[in-house]
């Protein structure tokens, strides 16, 4: 604008009355050569918005603040609006000479005059009086705001105005307002003017980043308005890229039209660098340089973190003047205890930091990783650690807490870490192997499993994990889970294991449970209630185990003809897969099986639909724990039968019968399913019989039928009456295709319903 | 009379032994056999043209329904055999099971007498006489019980029967409930 002398002399009060009109060129000079006085005007290119823009035009609000970072299209959203507006328009475009309250006042006067209200008059008592600003001018030039028609007033790039002369001209601007006017304030920051009282009448209307981040529709319509045509995969990769920053759309569409990959980061667009350069980092501080480019290591910002790793104490300060002047940057979540910057200025701070301290970026980053290790946020530890190329650091965390993050469901993080390494590396590396051998077996994948045992056989067996664990005592348990050799090698793998593991470990649980389900097919129920008794108590730091070893002693609770006992043990099992998710999970068809086994035995309704979600579980397992899956379809086969599903049961008997032919040293399996087909045999029942199970109320009533007791005794027993239990009988008979009570018992024991 | 009409046990029960514990089948007596302690005398047989062996199997249910013998059910019942007598009713084989197998002690000591009768076509029909000493309580309703009177009893009584085949599809038992009340003096004199 004019210079400073220029300025000087606009300040000197005139000593003689100048001419109306020579005021008003002097103004003109003072508001500099054209100053910028209409909306913009748009090309083509331009994406119209109209729900937000009918948002500014429907609120009815006193004052509209449109406040983003750069590059956010604030401009062309309130030029629409303006458009479309039946006032007049008072468009400034503020400049920095602005800050001088004659430069603004004038080019207010300016911005009024082609609404026809305004005179040359006015451009000596208000622009060019030399009176006193605070006692005259702005007084003067507040009765003629409040005279005004309705108007809208803009002020554009209206954060350039720091003066407090400027900002007292902006205040008067408010508190004049006309009747039917709306001021509208547009830039990166708001002013510090009195609105606060404003919003309790909801007399403001807040436009931020949030609403003009463009939307995928809106991002879609801008690359095509710059004639770029893109698969929808990649615009969803460069809306994704940008987070629908409209500047950094229509720079990375144009980069794009010139050869760039933009989805791949702002590396391909010098533009929308330059763009960032210009319009944020040149504009800081070297101090806030510093400060920007240091934490951009932080893809999510701690203050905290940051204030231990950049060794200073006002992160939480800077980052929240930095987001109130929309420097690309946010508070992150409901509770705003974090920040992010916007990716594209998050990758242009990360590219300044290895340009200016290339040696500062790892060091940082292991500072990070400790940091987030200390708060036992491990999986930014190890995205730290990865950051600052420390593989061996990786390797260590991942093996410390893969345990602990499968046993809670985050099996998928776990993934995630392994994916950052290729194939070969997590090979070469003991705990990342054992690591990829348990993500498999929690998916149920024993193919993979498979893999990871042996490649893990490739190892020294010698060796001694990071966390202290005996590596042949952890490869022990992965083959005991193979158990490619059969019961007896499994439960030899299963106990080494447990000896080899360190008390407290999960990984002992898990042995205990191996070694628990090996015995009891093998003949050895004593010692598998001791084992899974064990890992019940053990596998409370790993609920999967917990779950099965609870379901396991259900097992032998039914087994032993002990439901009751079954029933509680169910319980616990149960609870625990509800409790962490694991409905989905495959091992946890051990669960539902004997769920649905102690269920059908008990006549609860919901025996089917346990049998049948164990079925759809067990079939997704590729047979990790071979004997785990012979075990569960055995039991499955007897006790669909039990709920009527006779054709299921023979089909799944069948089935297993054929699993097993290949599967060495069975222990107790084989003899397991024969008693599950004859069972399934026995329970054929004839034409005319309800195939539906026995209530609750008829089962009770069906076991004390093998003894003397009368129908009136039997009543007595279960406090119901005499009448209750004949009817009761009657429904026993008519589901078992019987007439007497000899027969019903037979029947039953037959198909399981009575012990033998 | 009111008690008759209040009382709600079904007249089997009167026949029921006591103290029965094994269920297993028995097979038909064959007059003047001892079923335990149910005694079953045939009078001397008035000529008649029933046939004889529907005649049979009824005589086989009724010693079945003081036996309590279900096992004879399936055998000589069809499945949805329908039975009446003036305290209850039976619509299946399984209710009637159940009824048959609905024992108590009220009496015990049980004698049943069967005369055969000519009746022709599908039917059967059976006149019996049934002495049973009292030996538990009798319940006239839930308001009304007779403890046992350790009483000599005589009922006098017809059973009419249906059949399909060689099975019973249908019965109706008939017997003065006044003359055993009578006996056990749960009338009032006149």
């Amino acid at each position: 604008m004019v210079g400073v002398a220029g300025r000087r002399e606009a300040h000197a009060v005139p000593t003689a009355r100048a001419s109306v009109d020579g005021a008003r060129d002097l103004a003109r000079v003072l508001a500099g050569i054209d100053p910028p006085l209409h909306p913009p005007r748009f090309g083509p290119e331009v994406v119209e918005r109209p729900e937000l823009r009918d948002r500014l035009r429907s609120s009815g609000a006193r004052v509209a603040l449109v406040l983003a970072p750069a590059g956010y299209g604030k401009t062309t959203l309130v030029a629409q609006w303006a458009a479309l507006d039946d006032r007049p328009t008072s468009w400034l475009s503020l400049r920095e000479s602005d800050n001088d309250p004659p430069a603004l006042l004038g080019h207010a006067l300016f911005a009024l005059e082609p609404a026809g209200w305004v005179e040359a008059k006015h451009f000596e008592t208000i622009a060019l009086s030399g009176a006193d600003l605070a006692t005259v001018v702005l007084p003067r030039f507040g009765a003629l705001v409040a005279d005004s028609p309705p108007t809208l007033w803009v002020f554009d790039d209206v954060h350039v105005l720091r003066a407090d002369g400027a900002r007292l001209v902006l205040r008067v601007v408010l508190e004049h307002l006309a009747e039917g006017s709306t001021l509208v304030l547009v830039g990166r920051e708001a002013p510090d003017l009195p609105i606060a009282r404003r919003r309790a009448g909801r007399g403001v209307l807040d436009v931020g980043p949030e609403d003009l981040t463009m939307s995928d529709r809106e991002a879609a319509a801008l690359l095509k308005a710059t004639g770029v045509k893109l698969g929808a995969g990649d615009v969803d990769a460069i809306v994704s890229r940008t987070e629908g920053w409209p500047a950094g759309l229509y720079l990375g569409s144009l980069a794009t039209r010139d050869g760039a990959d933009v989805s791949q980061g702002s590396a391909g667009s010098r533009a929308i660098e330059e763009y960032l350069l210009d319009e944020v980092l040149r504009a800081a501080t070297p101090d806030e340089a510093t400060f920007l480019t240091r934490s951009a290591i932080f893809e999510q910002i701690p203050p905290t973190a940051c204030d231990d790793v950049l060794v200073c104490s006002d992160s939480a300060i800077r980052l929240d003047q930095f987001e109130h002047s929309n420097r690309f940057v946010r508070a992150v979540g409901a509770s705003r205890a974090e920040y992010r910057y916007h990716q594209l200025f998050r990758d242009l701070l990360l590219g300044e930091l290895r340009r200016r301290e290339p040696l500062a970026e790892a060091q940082l980053h292991a500072r990070a990783s400790a940091w987030f290790e200390a708060k036992h946020d491990i999986d930014r530890a190890i995205t730290h650690a990865h950051a600052a190329d420390d593989r061996e650091r990786v390797a260590q965390l991942v093996w410390e807490h893969v345990a602990e993050y499968i046993g809670t469901g985050r099996t998928a993080t776990v993934q995630r870490w392994l994916d950052a390494f290729s194939a070969a590396e997590v090979a070469q590396r003991a705990p990342l192997a054992l690591s990829a051998a348990w993500v498999a077996f929690t998916d149920g994948d024993t193919i993979e499993m498979d893999r990871w045992a042996t490649i893990l056989h490739t190892h020294d067996v010698d060796t001694t994990l990071p966390d202290g664990t005996s590596f042949r005592g952890a490869l022990a348990l992965v083959d005991a889970l193979v158990a490619t050799h059969g019961l007896r090698r499994s439960l030899a793998d299963a106990e080494l294991a447990y000896e080899l593991h360190g008390p407290g470990t999960p990984y002992r649980a898990l042995a205990g449970l191996v070694a628990g389900i090996a015995s009891r097919l093998l003949g050895d129920t004593e010692r598998a209630r001791t084992w899974c008794s064990e890992a019940l108590q053990l596998g409370v730091a790993l609920p999967p185990v917990q779950a099965q070893a609870a379901a396991q002693l259900a097992r032998l609770d039914a087994d032993a003809g002990a439901w009751g006992d079954a029933l509680r043990h169910l319980d616990t099992a149960l609870a625990v897969v509800a409790q962490f998710g694991f409905e989905e999970r495959t091992p946890m068809c051990q669960v539902y099986a004997t769920a649905g086994h102690v269920h059908a035995h008990e006549g609860r309704g919901d025996a089917k639909d346990l049998l049948k979600h164990a079925l759809w579980l067990v079939g997704s397992l590729r047979g990790v724990a071979r004997f785990v899956v012979l075990d569960v379809r055995i039991v499955l086969a007897r006790s669909l039968a039990l709920v009527g599903e006779l054709e299921l049961a023979r089909v799944v008997a069948h089935e297993t019968a054929d699993l097993l032919d290949t599967y060495p040293d069975a222990g107790e399996l084989p003899a397991m399913l024969d008693e599950a087909r004859a069972r399934i045999d026995a329970a054929d029942l004839p034409l005319g019989v309800s195939a539906s199970p026995l209530t609750p109320a008829e089962l009770r009533v069906l076991r004390y039928l093998p003894t003397h007791l009368s129908f009136a005794e039997i009543a007595d027993e279960v406090y119901v009456s005499r009448n209750t239990v004949k009817t009761q009988a009657i429904a026993v008979y008519r589901k078992l295709g019987v007439t007497s009570r000899a027969a019903a018992v037979e029947r039953a024991r037959a198909a399981g319903l009575l012990d033998p | 009379m009111g008690l008759l009409m209040r009382r709600r046990r079904p007249l089997l029960r009167l026949a029921a032994t006591a103290g029965v514990v094994d269920h297993a089948p028995k097979t038909c007596p064959e007059a003047g056999a001892a079923i335990g302690y149910v005694h079953v005398f045939e009078r001397d047989p008035v000529p008649t043209t029933t046939s004889a062996d529907r005649a049979a199997a009824l005589m086989r249910g009724l010693v079945a329904s003081v036996t309590g013998d279900s096992s004879v059910v399936a055998e000589l019942y069809t499945d949805d055999v329908s039975g009446w007598s003036p305290s209850t009713s039976v619509s299946s084989a399984v209710e009637l099971a159940i009824e048959l197998e609905d024992t108590d002690d009220t009496f015990s000591d049980i004698e049943l007498t069967f005369a055969p009768l000519d009746v022709g076509g599908d039917k059967a029909c059976v006149e019996w006489e049934l002495r049973a000493t009292h030996t538990g309580p009798l319940v006239i309703d839930d308001d009304v019980q007779i403890d046992a009177t350790g009483i000599r009893l005589t009922l006098h009584g017809v059973t009419v029967a249906e059949f399909d085949g060689d099975r019973i599809r249908g019965f109706r038992q008939y017997w003065d409930d006044a003359e055993l009340l009578a006996q056990v003096g749960a009338l009032p004199d006149d």
